[in-house]
């Protein structure tokens, strides 16, 4: 199978790490144990996995260590593995490039769900500069086909969630979305997602494609409600 | 009048008992006096009968000399004349006073026989002569010449003192040549050494007072340097047993009192060392429970993938076989969520609860939390009605918290709904909040209502928890809603149904514990009555409320 997916699990204990390749094979993905932070960044370029599950606590370098690293060189998506909702460690993690978190014990279908909504859209390439799907703010374009957002002609390196987030929100211009509504619409949670998530990585994009990310102009804060996309006129 | 005298005893009592250094003082004034006065006494009984002794003496010896005077002046008289001896007489009398001491008050010269004597009776003070008692002039009268005869006489009624004036009078038989003979009575007055005795009276009872005040002065101050450290190891006692572990006493002697000082400072150094051990085994018991529900996290995530593999290959096996599977996911499901409750409780207890409040719309809440029981509630056939404002409810709250309180209130609404339909509300005030879940089902009496948020608490014993109820979800939402700064209120009536009312700030960080949220039947009376009567057939007092988080 050409398109099948490989998913690298980064997991110290063995038995969870059988089992998850177990479940991901099964829905037909390629699956890779590792089981140590260290080695998961040595194996991640002879790999190139199409997503990462990544654990928070593990031996050599932690989970958030990994995921920063990682981050640096790739786009591709982590999704955190985690025991511990409660912590800063959910927060750290998002902060450090991972897209989202699924907690410890999961149900298998919560489990392929995330993977399915992360796995939706890949960057591809050859329609990048195609110029249909283009959503041009000013300095920003934004070609949703190829999956490519840049600022003064330059490539934003926007992974491909926050191209999935900064997309949603172009496309309601003008209206507030909810935490709620971008959970679903970017994330795929039909219910309890966790609102951190949006917040997290907000922040992160406004980084990537506000002038001043503390006051932004195009990714503005409704307060009590979400987030919405300026108009044009108002960003001028 | 005696419950005048009552309080006034009372008052003395307290006084005398409430003060060590008052006390103590008083008694050693009292006791500095009463010996002083003893002594004082005694010493001037000495005194007193020295001088009286001296005086009487000295008085003896003066009128022995005037006696002779007297004898000679009488002997060398040569008269025959009766006036002539008469004026004699008073000569003798004046001179004897002008040659006695000058203690002398006054001298008398009386007939032995008035009745026939040729002359009248001489007095130089006639007041005095009423101080020679007829006792004394039988006895000198009928006494041979030159007896002396002495008696003691008060001489203040002759004077118009009104202190006593001790005194004496002294008589003796004098013989006029040839003729008859004369009683002579000399009157002393001891005033000189009765203003003696008083002065050193006075002076000694001065110096009872101030000896007795300069020894209660020197008590206080010794006092004052003991008490003052033991009053300042009393209060730092006190703190202490009020709770300020840290409350420690300066140690500035090397006596007894710093041996207390540095004693108490150990004694509550101990007590600290202890209480913190405590702490920790409890901190460290506490951090074993959230460890052991942590550890086991991963071990039950493998569980139930693998549980979960098999249920979705459940068709593939033997009827006995696929209900086994059926049994393990089912009973996996229930241990998770058992383990989340847990590690849920054990956080609370270890004091780190995470709370991450952020301002939202409320409403999101109850969308989020009645999709998650959509599908339970579904397949109970359990109608779910939501009753939401049309704008946006903005409050400050950690969203994960705010949807497990919500879930968990529905989750329970579920269990006791019976097939009925279940109200959610939600409404606002200025400064508040209010989620309410109103079920029709059971309701709960009285006793049940008392024990709702107590851990693993059943309303029904032998009532199966078909929604997966832990038995911790009330105790978790108590303490989440109390996180928020919030309360919950809980109306019930057996056989009609029960109401959870949560009330939050709308910012947390603005509400104290002391000003607890508005209430929410303050919401229940306005907007939202109408939906909230009918469903529990409320009466305008509702006969059993709870409400928890308000108070503490």
């Amino acid at each position: 199978m050409t398109s099948e997916k490989t998913i690298m699990i980064v997991d110290d204990d063995l038995a969870l790490g059988e089992m998850l390749s177990i479940v991901l094979e099964s829905e037909g993905y390629r699956a890779v144990t590792c089981s140590d932070g260290l080695r998961a960044i040595k194996l991640f370029p002879t790999i190139h996995p199409d997503l990462v599950l990544l654990d928070i606590m593990l031996p050599g370098m932690n989970g958030i260590g990994v995921a920063k690293v990682l981050r640096e060189t790739s786009h591709a998506p982590i999704v955190m593995l985690t025991a511990k909702t409660d912590t800063r460690d959910v927060v750290t993690g998002l902060e450090a490039g991972a897209d989202d978190y699924i907690v410890k014990p999961f149900k298998n279908s919560e489990l392929i769900a995330r993977i399915k909504a992360r796995l939706r859209f890949t960057p591809n390439p050859e329609v990048a500069h195609s110029g249909t799907g283009v959503i041009r703010r000013g300095d920003l374009v934004i070609n949703k086909t190829g999956r490519v957002a840049t600022k003064c002609g330059r490539d934003l390196q926007l992974t491909p969630l926050e191209f999935d987030l900064l997309s949603t929100l172009a496309q309601h211009e003008g209206e507030a979305l909810t935490r709620g509504e971008l959970l679903e619409k970017v994330w795929g949670y039909s219910a309890g997602g966790d609102t951190r998530l949006v917040n997290v990585h907000i922040q992160r994009l406004r980084q990537k494609i506000e002038d001043d990310p503390d006051n932004p102009l195009m990714v503005q804060t409704v307060r009590g409600y979400g987030y919405k996309f300026m108009r044009q006129g108002a960003v001028d | 009048m005696p419950s005048r005298f009552h309080r006034f005893r009372k008052k003395v009592h307290d006084v005398f008992f409430a003060s060590l250094q008052g006390r103590m003082v008083l008694l050693a004034i009292i006791l500095t006096l009463v010996l002083a006065v003893v002594f004082s006494v005694v010493s001037m009984a000495s005194v007193r009968s020295s001088i009286s002794d001296s005086a009487a003496a000295q008085s003896r010896k003066d009128f022995n000399e005037l006696v002779n005077q007297a004898q000679k002046f009488l002997d060398s008289a040569d008269t025959t004349d009766r006036s002539e001896s008469q004026s004699l007489l008073i000569d003798l009398a004046t001179q004897l006073q002008d040659q006695g001491s000058p203690s002398v008050s006054g001298i008398s010269l009386l007939p032995q026989n008035s009745k026939n004597s040729s002359v009248t009776p001489v007095s130089t003070d006639p007041n005095t002569a009423g101080l020679i008692s007829s006792s004394i002039r039988s006895k000198v009268s009928s006494s041979d010449i030159g007896d002396i005869f002495y008696q003691a006489a008060d001489l203040a009624q002759k004077s118009s003192r009104s202190q006593p004036e001790p005194g004496a009078v002294f008589g003796t038989l004098l013989q006029f040549p040839g003729r008859e003979e004369f009683e002579l009575f000399t009157i002393y007055s001891y005033r000189d050494q009765q203003d003696i005795l008083l002065s050193i009276e006075r002076m000694l009872s001065t110096i009872c007072i101030c000896l007795s005040l300069a020894v209660g002065f020197l008590v206080w101050l010794v006092l004052l340097s003991v008490v003052k450290p033991v009053s300042m190891v009393a209060s730092a006692a006190k703190k202490l047993s009020e709770g300020d572990l840290e409350a420690r006493v300066k140690t500035t002697r090397s006596d007894e009192i710093g041996v207390l000082q540095s004693s108490f400072n150990t004694m509550a150094e101990t007590m600290d060392s202890q209480i913190e051990q405590l702490e920790q085994a409890g901190v460290s018991q506490r951090q074993f429970v959230s460890d052991v529900s942590h550890e086991l996290r991963t071990p039950v995530t493998t569980i139930r993938m693998a549980s979960d593999l098999l249920l979705s290959r459940k068709e593939e096996f033997d009827p006995s076989t696929a209900r086994t599977v059926e049994l393990l996911a089912g009973q996996t499901n229930r241990f998770e969520s058992m383990l989340t409750d847990l590690l849920e409780i054990s956080r609370y207890d270890a004091g780190h609860p995470s709370f991450t409040p952020v301002e939202e719309d409320l409403r999101d809440v109850v969308h989020s939390s009645r999709d998650m029981l959509a599908g339970i509630a579904k397949t109970r056939g359990v109608d779910i009605r939501t009753t939401l404002p049309q704008y946006p409810v903005v409050a400050t709250y950690d969203n994960s918290r705010m949807v497990c309180i919500v879930k968990n209130l529905l989750s329970n609404a579920l269990d006791f709904s019976e097939g009925n339909p279940i109200e959610v509300m939600l409404a606002e005030t200025q400064t508040s909040a209010s989620i309410a879940v109103c079920d029709r089902g059971t309701g709960m009496t009285e006793e049940q209502l008392g024990h709702i948020y107590d851990r693993f608490w059943r309303a029904d014993a032998s009532r199966s928890r078909t929604t997966g109820g832990t038995g911790l979800g009330l105790a978790i939402v108590l303490q989440d809603v109390k996180l928020h700064h919030g309360c919950i209120e809980v109306h019930s009536h057996l056989g009609e149904g029960s109401s959870f009312i949560v009330t939050v700030p709308k910012d947390p960080a603005e509400s104290t514990e002391d000003t607890p949220p508005v209430s929410a039947l303050v919401f229940l009376d306005s907007t939202s009555l109408d939906v909230v009567r009918p469903a529990l057939q409320l009466s305008a007092e509702p006969q059993r409320s709870e409400k928890d988080g308000c108070s503490s």
